[in-house]
């Protein structure tokens, strides 16, 4: 059973997984991976050509064209609003699309979004018609913030990027779940396992973007396809409705019309 | 006549002649055979101008190319 489509802004997805394109040992070890992973969406990035770079930048455009998914392209690196919002500018022309994961860092230590810069750059590129899809923390505010700018997709994240500890604030994102019961959100980095993505799928969120956890895993395609399951189920269960924690034990044999003789 | 000025090619000064157009610096750099911006000081050119785009002293052009990401 597959769980319900979902709706990204504009456009309606089956797969609840969004993918990252980095770190893979090997064109062919991505496309496996991503291919084995369902996904629909892969992130991308941009960058001026350096002089140490091989080829012309082709190979891998002409492989993200063969995979057939949405792109949504990344501002990583940068560390301000301007550079944020110059990127994106660069981005909506070079991949043809007003889908952006707009990332401003505010710490080099552990990639912590800045807040501040983030709401300056989404203000500026909302106004002029992209879709913004803002990695953020797990803050309240900042979230509530951002969707009154008009995002209608929030991307908080798990942990850092990249460190595979899963859902450090578990706390934090239920809370963002249950005051934004309307926005669509994903969890955005530090997914380690495909545990942690169950569980954030169990809280109630529409998605995870992840890409460290599938690149270096020691069967990227494998683990790609532990994730798509582990996503669906996870969905699944969230539209089932979880049970009830209890303190107290509760029979799931019925007690009544028991044999005789095991009622004493 | 040509006159030697520098540019910022790629974040890396670099010494032209000038005239100089769009067209022709992207000849001399690395090849760039697909999807690719050309963009001058900030702005990209649209590629129906790349033959009449001139460059000038302390410009500063940038090859933007598509790589992977998370």
């Amino acid at each position: 059973m597959k769980a319900s489509n979902w709706q990204v802004y504009d456009t309606e997805l089956e797969s609840r997984l969004f993918i990252g394109t980095a770190l893979y040992s090997s064109p062919q070890v991505m496309m496996d991976a991503i291919r084995a992973s369902q996904a629909q969406v892969i992130t991308v990035s941009l960058r001026r050509q350096t002089s140490t770079q091989s080829g012309s930048g082709d190979e891998f455009w002409n492989l993200i064209q063969e995979l057939g998914c949405h792109l949504l392209p990344n501002t990583a690196g940068c560390y301000s609003a301007k550079e944020a919002i110059k990127t994106a500018r660069l981005a909506r022309e070079l991949f043809d699309t007003d889908w952006i994961k707009l990332e401003v860092l505010g710490d080099s230590y552990n990639l912590q979004p800045d807040p501040f810069a983030l709401l300056e750059a989404t203000k500026v590129l909302m106004a002029e018609g992209f879709k913004v899809f803002p990695y953020c923390t797990d803050d309240l505010v900042l979230c509530q913030k951002l969707a009154d700018l008009g995002c209608e997709v929030l991307m908080p994240w798990g942990s850092p990027i990249g460190t595979g500890q899963g859902l450090i604030n578990p706390y934090a994102l239920e809370v963002v779940r249950k005051r934004l019961p309307e926005m669509t959100l994903l969890v955005d980095a530090g997914i380690g396992k495909p545990s942690d993505a169950i569980q954030a799928m169990e809280l109630g969120y529409d998605g995870v973007l992840l890409n460290t956890a599938v690149a270096e895993a020691l069967e990227p395609e494998k683990m790609a396809t532990a994730f798509s399951q582990a996503i669906n189920a996870g969905r699944l269960a969230f539209e089932a409705g979880v049970m009830p924690k209890r303190d107290i034990a509760k029979p799931s044999t019925p007690i009544l019309e028991q044999p005789i003789w095991q009622q004493s | 006549m040509s006159d030697k000025v520098q540019i910022i090619f790629n974040g890396v000064p670099t010494s032209v002649l000038l005239p100089l157009t769009v067209a022709e610096i992207l000849q001399q750099g690395q090849p760039l055979a697909g999807k690719f911006l050309a963009v001058l000081n900030g702005d990209v050119v649209p590629k129906s101008l790349y033959e009449s785009t001139a460059l000038n002293q302390g410009d500063e052009f940038e090859t933007i190319v598509a790589i992977s990401g998370g």
